[in-house]
């Protein structure tokens, strides 16, 4: 048997065939929806952070470092951030009658220019917190290196902001620091951290 | 290899191929792109031969050109000798290639973002991630650009959806592999492996979409029929994908760890010969059932 | 020489050789090719770079990592201009750094004020400024300095614990060194323009002095330029045995000890205008790290001790340096010469000279030369030192032990480079059997006549007595006896001898008035030649065996020295103080009396110094204190003539140290590099995380608490954990990073003999470019 070449004449598909096409499109626009929650819920993955004698919780970034240290009630890092590891701090302190908000900031910004490298204070803002209450923030930006002196470790910008909250005789200060270069993307992180903050 | 429905027409210098025989020219591809990666993996692994940079480059470019030039020495080609020849395979491939080029690529990098988070995450969600991502956009753009080229008038036998997919599968993996290439530079040895991974992913779900066009179209399938080929294609990349880099990375110990280029390779090698073959017998059994199913309808017609 | 390290006669890769060697031999049953086997065994091993001390190549390399080069900088407008160089040793992980005190101090030479710490990055290129440092501790007489790694190259502080862990070398036993000991001695032969270098020497002979004892240097002909003065000298085990130290003069001689390196007067131009750098001579001496080791255990401690009661210090003279009675002696007991003689006989082992000193000060140089039959003898020698002696007193340098090969030996003593003085003695000859008097000691006599005491130190009272010894005397031999006072004559007797030839005598010293406190001197004569000759101090009252010059000792605990004059004694202090303080009472000590302070926490010195008498004579509440003492047991003790004289102790929180976890770290150093196994490149800022041996991979929660210690690459992808692995120990590694497949690994454990570790880890990328 034999078939003849030539040009095939127009082709009518029948309604099985147009709605398989049609089934097809529909199937992958679902698969990609999916693909994108996949994907956002793969980043914000997220854990609970709980401590009840400073009476925090809050939810961090799943698979960050979790630390706890004198000078902080608790830090998470993202340690396989490729650069700096972006970080999320949070300490408190205590406020006195007279204590403003920005004694609070200033002492910050004085201990930090006695060990951080080149550290600048960028600006004031305001940060409307999930409550609709303002908070005090202070934009900051420093050079973190690597400290071992036998690696070549190179140096990177930081930006960090401080958002400052107080609340029953206690401030709160979330800070958040990330490499410069990637700041404003991350910086999603920080909100979502905010938004599940308790204290 | 068995090619179902292939005619002979005679001509005045003899008897040739009404239709190119599409099966048998995947596998001389195959081989040949599959012996050129071993050939490479071999002088850069086993014999540690190290060439200069620039001879690195040039055997890096032959190796990004060697899929392309097979497939239009070994499919391509013939068809200018064919009674039937299927005459929009290059521009499947290149409308392939160029789509992967401005929407798959920027698509998978830039809005799913697989490398902030798919790397760290288990197995199975990797495998679902792929699948859901890469897998979909992949296919969903090779159905795309088939839909609106050749489906259905291009389409006269099953073997021309086989032909036009692989050379869609052949123009996107084109494409990925000069993206992979460019942005990583990577050693032969790896970009071997880089290369003969994306042409296998394409290959795998170029197949089943193949099949499930065959299907739909010359059988007149269940409109699901299809899409469920898509699910399959977009699994297969799902698959092929996570496992590969899986195997490629060896195990950590106390004395470090090494990459396995070669185990990676192998592994590839299984997955087309295992899609190959998959695919084959679908498509085999399909056109047998409608051979089947036309001579009974001639003999019911009494023809 | 064949030494007790000769087991490792063969370095490792050589001995595969030889032992191939010898297989193929033994496979052609050639009898002459095995020795030739041998042969070429040998001779590989002889020009091999490591065949005389057997230290591992990780050892090596660890104690290259542990040397750092420092600058004496001083800041001139916005410039640092370099002063002094000189090679220091990391002796711990946070940041205590041993050296050469007269680099790094200020002085006439090296006036500057910041001392800058350059490390290797890499072995085999000279070594980078990352730190600034401190003095912690010193001590310029034993020319020994500690330094602490305080501030970031840039003047920032350090926070505490910031510090990544150093890596360190471990303290020797320089008591355990011998004569022809291979040694290594690590340092910069260069100013900072050479990579990190190993000389390897012997000890060729251990030189005595009052301060340091019988081995108070060690002598070596490993050439060592004067830049590594500071460094380390390493027994085979690697661990640190000594410091190589020499004195620059105040203006170096020549320009081959001085380099002029930077344009300091800013003229465009590097000439002799321009401040020069001093290097020093060519290094043969190395003081044993058993001097340094008070001084590093107060700096680890951060144990400062303060002296309350004013003054404290003698002035310095302002006349020139001198020394003037230069005997020999063949011994010395308690630090003063056994007797006098003029020649010795052949095979003498031991020889010292003894000579007075006035107006030294520890920046005095002083140098001894020895020539033998107009030869000089390095052996014997010892090159420009400081001073470490006190203002005025007797010395002597000599050693024992060694064979001192006959010959006329001329001794020279310079000072601040010049000769000060010289006497000579003939070694050869017979045994001496001529007449002599030694072994002066002096006491009291109790009821029976017998002389009681400790020898060196009588109370005020009336008569003081000598006992000496004396041998083969002859009757009708005149003899005589001087007695000094603060260097003045105050009796003396001239007589006949007429007792045996062998025995032992006393003779007194009854001043007018009594004894006053003071030093005294007994010069015993033979026909005119001085014999025997010994020193002693009046201090104190009667009290016992040993005279009452420091009593009612305690320890107060109190918040400033005005409240420890009113505090009542403790008797064991529990809680954290901010400073403890000692005090004491004393009586009858005369100016200028050497008194020493000693102080020992859980029994061990950490502080320890030697000073002139110079307040009242007689008082109360001498005061020192320690600020912010650890918890420990506390004993100072007070010392004349290195007799202990007064101890006092008391503890403080649980009586006992703590445990310092970075002291005992021992294990692998692990380091390697993270690669992207697609480019073979490094991955810069890779974070690897350790986990502590009591979770799994599969365990880890991502918790700091369950982490041992993490590390990040630096931009070629190394990485290098700060904190050494303990051997025989399952840590567990997890390698996380954005965009490759993540490798985590169990039981990742070394033994003990692994002192460093490189691996290799090689990252997928977890994704195509799909």
């Amino acid at each position: 048997m034999a078939f003849d070449a030539g040009p095939a004449p127009a082709v009518i598909l029948t309604p099985r065939q147009r709605w398989s096409m049609v089934f097809s499109f529909v199937l992958i626009g679902l698969g990609l929806i999916a693909g994108a929650n996949l994907r956002d819920s793969s980043l914000n993955q997220s854990l609970i952070y709980s401590n009840v004698e400073a009476g925090i919780t809050a939810r961090y970034p799943h698979r960050w470092l979790l630390s706890e240290a004198a000078d902080y009630v608790f830090r998470v890092e993202d340690t396989a951030q490729l650069g700096f590891n972006t970080q999320i701090e949070l300490r408190t302190l205590p406020v006195g009658p007279d204590t403003s908000e920005r004694n609070l900031l200033d002492r910050l910004t004085l201990r930090r220019s006695q060990t951080l490298i080149d550290y600048t204070v960028l600006g004031y803002d305001i940060y409307v917190l999930p409550d609709d209450n303002a908070a005090v923030t202070m934009s900051y930006s420093y050079v973190s290196r690597d400290t071992s002196p036998f690696l070549e470790g190179v140096s990177a910008i930081v930006a960090g902001l401080d958002v400052l909250m107080i609340s029953r005789g206690q401030a709160v200060i979330v800070s958040f620091r990330a490499d410069a270069s990637i700041f404003q993307r991350e910086r999603a992180i920080l909100d979502r951290f905010i938004q599940s903050l308790e204290f | 290899m068995n090619e179902p429905f292939q005619g002979l027409v005679s001509s005045g210098d003899g008897e040739r191929h009404a239709t190119v025989p599409v099966w048998r020219n995947i596998v001389i591809q195959l081989a040949l792109i599959i012996a050129l990666c071993l050939l490479l993996l071999v002088l850069s692994e086993a014999l540690a031969l190290k060439p200069q940079d620039d001879v690195s480059r040039i055997l890096t470019a032959v190796l990004l050109l060697f899929p392309p030039a097979v497939w239009l020495a070994v499919a391509v080609a013939p068809e200018a000798q064919s009674a039937s020849p299927r005459r929009r395979l290059i521009g499947v491939a290149v409308l392939s290639a160029l789509s992967a080029a401005a929407i798959g690529l920027p698509l998978v990098q830039d809005f799913f973002r697989l490398e902030d988070w798919l790397p760290l995450e288990t197995v199975f969600r990797r495998i679902l991630g792929f699948a859901l991502t890469a897998g979909f956009v992949d296919g969903g753009l090779k159905l795309l650009v088939l839909r609106f080229t050749i489906y259905p008038d291009e389409l006269r036998m099953r073997s021309d959806a086989v032909a036009y997919c692989l050379a869609s599968a052949v123009g996107y993996s084109f494409y990925l592999n000069i993206a992979i290439v460019w942005q990583l530079q990577p050693s032969l040895a790896i970009a071997a492996n880089y290369v003969l991974a994306n042409l296998a992913i394409q290959f795998a779900s170029s197949m089943f979409i193949a099949l499930g066009l065959a299907e739909s179209y010359f059988g007149n399938a269940f409109p699901l029929v299809l899409p469920a080929n898509i699910i399959a294609a977009a699994a297969t990349t799902g698959l092929i994908a996570p496992v590969f880099t899986s195997i490629m990375s060896g195990p950590l110990g106390a004395a470090g760890n090494d990459d396995q280029p070669l185990f990676g390779i192998l592994f590839l090698i299984a997955a087309i010969c295992l899609t190959a073959a998959v695919t084959f017998f679908l498509y085999n059994a399909s056109e047998r059932r409608e051979r089947e199913a036309f001579v009974s309808s001639r003999d019911s017609d009494g023809i | 020489m064949m030494n007790k390290y000769s087991t490792s006669f063969f370095t490792e890769p050589l001995d595969h050789v030889n032992r191939g060697l010898v297989f193929l031999c033994e496979r052609g049953r050639l009898f002459r090719c095995r020795r030739a086997a041998l042969i070429v065994g040998f001779l590989l091993w002889l020009f091999s770079p490591s065949h005389s001390i057997g230290v591992a190549q990780s050892d090596l390399d660890a104690i290259k990592r542990a040397t750092v080069f420092i600058y004496q900088v001083q800041s001139l407008a916005n410039d640092l201009v370099v002063k002094c160089v000189s090679t220091g040793t990391i002796v711990s992980a946070d940041g205590l750094i041993l050296t050469n005190a007269h680099s790094v101090l200020p002085s006439q030479t090296c006036d500057g004020e910041t001392l800058i710490v350059s490390m290797n990055v890499d072995l085999n290129e000279p070594p980078a400024p990352k730190y600034r440092a401190e003095i912690a501790n010193a001590d310029q007489g034993l020319d020994i300095a500690v330094l602490r790694i305080t501030r970031e190259l840039d003047g920032r502080l350090i926070a505490a614990g910031a510090l990544p862990v150093l890596p360190f070398v471990g303290i020797g036993a320089s008591a355990n060194v011998d004569i022809d000991d291979n040694i290594l001695v690590a340092g910069y032969r260069d100013i900072g323009n050479q990579a990190v270098t190993v000389a390897r020497g012997t000890i060729t002979a251990f030189i005595s002095e009052p301060r340091g004892g019988a081995r108070a240097w060690f002598k070596t002909r490993a050439e060592l330029p004067g830049t590594m003065a500071g460094g380390g000298a390493f027994d085979s085990l690697g661990q640190l045995i000594g410091i190589p130290t020499s004195a620059k003069y105040g203006r170096p001689a020549t320009e081959a000890n001085c380099r002029f390196i930077e344009d300091t007067t800013g003229d465009g131009l590097i000439n002799s205008s321009d401040h020069c750098v001093p290097t020093g001579d060519f290094i043969s001496t190395i003081r044993p790290i058993r001097l340094a080791q008070s001084l590093i255990r107060g700096a680890a401690l951060g144990l400062g001790v303060q002296i309350h009661t004013v003054p404290t210090e003698m002035q310095l003279s302002t006349e020139a340096p001198s020394v003037s009675r230069l005997i020999f002696s063949p011994s010395v007991v308690d630090g003063l010469p056994s007797t006098v003689v003029g020649a010795m006989p052949a095979n003498t082992n031991s020889l010292y000279l003894f000579f007075d000193y006035h107006n030294m000060s520890p920046e005095t140089v002083y140098e001894l030369r020895v020539t033998r039959d107009g030869i000089p003898d390095a052996t014997f020698s010892l090159p420009p030192v400081h001073w470490s002696g006190g203002q005025n007193g007797m010395w002597y340098i000599g050693s024992r032990d060694q064979p001192w090969p006959n010959g006329a030996y001329q001794f020279t003593l310079l000072l601040n480079g010049l000769a000060a003085a010289s006497q000579q003695i003939v070694v050869g000859g017979g045994a001496d059997n001529s007449a002599r008097f030694s072994n002066i000691v002096f006491g009291l006599l109790d009821n029976q006549g017998n002389l009681i005491g400790n020898g060196y130190i009588l109370p005020t009272g009336v008569t003081a007595y000598a006992r000496f010894l004396y041998a083969n005397l002859t009757a009708g031999t005149p003899w005589s006896t001087i007695w000094y006072y603060g260097g003045a004559e105050v009796g003396r007797t001239n007589d006949i001898w007429s007792r045996g030839a062998n025995g032992s005598d006393v003779v007194q010293l009854r001043p007018l008035g009594g004894l006053i406190p003071g030093k005294y001197r007994l010069e015993l004569y033979l026909d005119r030649v001085l014999s025997a000759t010994s020193d002693f101090v009046v201090a104190g009252g009667t009290g016992g065996p040993l005279p009452a010059v420091f009593f009612n000792g305690r320890y107060v605990s109190a918040s400033s020295a005005f409240e420890a004059r009113n505090a009542t004694a403790s008797s064991g202090i529990t809680e954290a103080v901010p400073a403890i303080f000692a005090l004491f009472d004393w009586q009858n000590i005369a100016a200028g009396t050497e008194w020493t302070i000693r102080w020992l926490v859980d029994d061990l010195p950490f502080f320890e110094s030697t000073y002139a008498w110079v307040t009242l004579e007689s008082g109360s509440d001498f005061m020192l204190s320690v600020n912010s003492p650890p918890d420990g047991k506390y004993q100072l003790q007070l010392l004349v003539n290195n007799l202990q004289i007064l101890a006092i102790e008391d503890s403080v929180g649980i009586g006992q140290l703590p445990i310092d976890r970075l002291a005992e770290y021992e294990g692998a150093l692990l380091r390697g590099r993270v690669l992207d196994a697609a480019t073979l490149t490094g991955i810069a800022s890779v974070t690897i995380v350790l986990i502590s041996e009591d979770y799994s991979a599969s365990e880890f929660e991502w918790k700091a608490e369950q982490v041992f210690a993490t590390a990040m690459t630096d931009r070629n992808g190394d990485f290098q954990f700060a904190r050494p692995l303990a051997a025989d120990t399952p840590y567990s590694v997890i390698v996380a990073a954005d965009g490759y497949l993540p490798l985590a690994a169990d039981s990742f454990q070394f033994t003990a003999d692994q002192r460093q570790v490189d691996i290799t880890m090689e990252l997928v990328r977890g994704y195509l470019n799909d």
